[in-house]
């Protein structure tokens, strides 16, 4: 039986389409060592500089952004061809909630939490779940406007944990409700597609399930159903 | 730049981008700490062997001998020494792998600096307490 497996990961290795993977695979590794020197880089100068003049700090800024989009889409690559089996473990999903936000404070969007303190844990991936999270506000970031609000529900329902994303922004067409994971479409940049096409695929692989809803001029829920750790 | 006096323990970082090293080492400088600097494994096994460290910050893929293989090898030779690794892209044998040889924590990269320079100063802290215990 190992055996037969292992000739099977081997074919499957070997095939054009594994071939392509791995060349991203290596290739995406390579990109993310670049950004992270670049990342460095970046850490040094505002320590040096960064308080001296605000231009310099603004363009320091928009370096250390570009940066961090750019690592999340090489990410969301590497993820897309190579996903990971979940490892499951019981999650506190407020809590990742509450770490992703700690660290993305600044926005201009105001945030309106309804998150259940007795909320069960979940028996999810924590680190793919946490970046499930973080592409669900940098997505949230890129379709709202300052002043927007977006209201951020945690409870639990009777076939598992909800977590719902529900703004007040544009809103968006049936259209672009299919196509909002799909790195081709037009709706939004390919990076921004990509990384809900791969948040989807692992909230789908962790045995929850996905919902979108949404109304142009009215607003957009995202809805998270995960599976609860009965252990 | 403080006194020499004031001068934290000697670090090792071990990775194979020049890059990498040339931003660690002047970061790490900033706070004081005396890193020395390896290309691979095998370097580090080396420079363990006759160095006192306090702490390796160590890449996992790495050519002529990997992270984990070297983490293997300083950890039969200084149990005590804490090495933290460091991936662009782990997958999860060389997370098992890390923890099976007793890392001290695995960062991803870019790394993180808000949480890497306390863990630092952490790891360094309880080996410190731990080797003067056992002394």
């Amino acid at each position: 039986m190992a055996v037969q497996r292992l000739e099977r990961v081997d074919r499957e290795a070997q095939s054009p389409a594994g071939k392509r993977a791995e060349t991203v695979r290596k290739v995406g590794h390579d990109l993310r060592n670049k950004l992270s020197v670049m990342r460095n880089s970046v850490y040094y100068l505002n320590m040096k500089v960064g308080g001296q003049d605000a231009k310099v700090a603004k363009h320091l800024g928009i370096l250390g952004q570009e940066i961090e989009t750019s690592t999340r889409t090489v990410c969301y690559l590497m993820d897309l061809l190579h996903p990971k089996e979940p490892s499951l473990a019981g999650v506190d999903i407020n809590g990742l909630i509450q770490g992703v936000f700690a660290d993305c404070a600044g926005a201009e969007i105001e945030l309106v939490w309804q998150l259940d303190e007795a909320l069960p844990k979940a028996l999810v991936d924590a680190a793919q779940m946490q970046s499930v999270i973080e592409t669900l506000w940098a997505y949230e970031r890129a379709m709202l406007r300052p002043g927007d609000h977006l209201r951020i529900v945690s409870r639990q329902a009777p076939d598992g944990l909800l977590v719902e994303w529900i703004d007040n922004g544009p809103g968006l067409s049936a259209q672009a409700v299919c196509d909002i994971c799909e790195p081709l479409s037009d709706a939004g940049t390919a990076s921004l597609g990509l990384g809900m096409c791969v948040a989807r695929q692992a909230v789908l692989r962790n045995g929850g399930a996905w919902q979108v809803e949404s109304r142009e001029g009215i607003g957009t829920r995202i809805s998270l159903r995960l599976p609860l750790d009965v252990g | 730049m403080s006194d020499a006096m004031e001068r934290k323990e000697l670090l090792l970082v071990v990775d194979d981008e020049a890059g990498m090293r040339d931003t660690l080492i002047d970061i790490l400088e900033e706070y004081d700490w005396r890193p020395q600097l390896a290309c691979n494994g095998l370097e580090a096994v080396k420079m363990v062997a006759s160095g006192d460290y306090a702490l390796v910050l160590m890449d996992i893929r790495m050519p002529i001998m990997s992270g984990i293989e070297a983490l293997a090898r300083i950890a039969q030779m200084r149990p005590q020494l804490p090495v933290i690794m460091m991936s662009a892209y782990a997958d999860q044998e060389a997370m098992d792998a890390a923890e099976r040889f007793g890392a001290r924590a695995l960062m991803r990269k870019p790394l993180d600096w808000s949480k890497l320079l306390p863990l630092i100063e952490q790891a360094v802290s309880d080996a410190c307490g731990t080797s003067s215990a056992s002394s």
